[in-house]
């Protein structure tokens, strides 16, 4: 079974607070599927770091404000 | 779902099926003629011709049916999960031709070295579909 990435996200809030942005226009903009968002938001996809900066700067923030490390997730 | 997804969901099915009827056919042609029956162009052909059509047939289906993510070009994501079971289904095939070829080398089976071949083809295929599957619903 593959092994989920340690890594947070906050993209679904952020994309909700951005006038309630869907996923599609944010696959976009970002140059990706509407699955892969959603694929992301679930937490079964780290992006590549140019989509990870990418989706930063749509929603105008820092990469960790949309990405963080997940700590509980390595023990 | 996705239409990568879609299609190896589709694929796998049709190439299981062409698999079973493949081997089905050379079983009963080498329980009727006593040895491992030759691979004839019938055979062949009747396999290739129920894989093109069939796959040809169904994705003009699921294409219909959702034209949008049947144009999305392939994203970061299926690229890297399409990599991954290609890679992993190139093992699966090179096992089965290093056991063909073992298998030769011992028993100088050479019609019996072509069936092992078509099936690894075919089993290094539905390994790829279902990997491809499993790495896009649980992570890559």
């Amino acid at each position: 079974m593959a092994k989920r990435p340690p890594i947070l996200n906050r993209v679904k809030a952020l994309r909700e607070a951005h006038d309630g942005m869907s996923q599609a226009a944010l696959a976009k903009e970002i140059g990706v599927t509407r699955q892969t968002v959603i694929a992301i938001e679930q937490g079964r996809y780290s992006p590549s770091l140019e989509s990870a900066f990418r989706i930063a700067r749509v929603f105008q923030v820092g990469l960790e404000d949309v990405f963080q490390w997940d700590d509980t997730a390595e023990a | 779902m996705s239409f990568h997804e879609k299609s190896a969901w589709i694929m796998g099915l049709l190439i299981s099926l062409t698999g079973v009827w493949y081997v089905s056919r050379v079983w009963k042609m080498s329980e009727a003629l006593g040895e491992t029956a030759p691979p004839t162009l019938g055979l062949i052909g009747g396999a290739t011709i129920m894989l093109v059509v069939g796959a040809i047939i169904s994705h003009i289906i699921i294409a219909s049916l959702s034209p949008e993510d049947a144009s999305d070009a392939e994203d970061e994501r299926d690229k890297q999960v399409l990599r991954r079971a290609g890679n992993i289904s190139g093992y699966v095939l090179g096992f089965g031709i290093f056991a063909g070829l073992w298998h030769y080398y011992i028993n100088s089976d050479g019609n019996l070295l072509f069936h092992i071949a078509v099936g690894s083809l075919i089993a290094s295929q539905i390994a790829e579909y279902v990997l491809t599957i499993l790495f896009y619903r649980r992570g890559a």
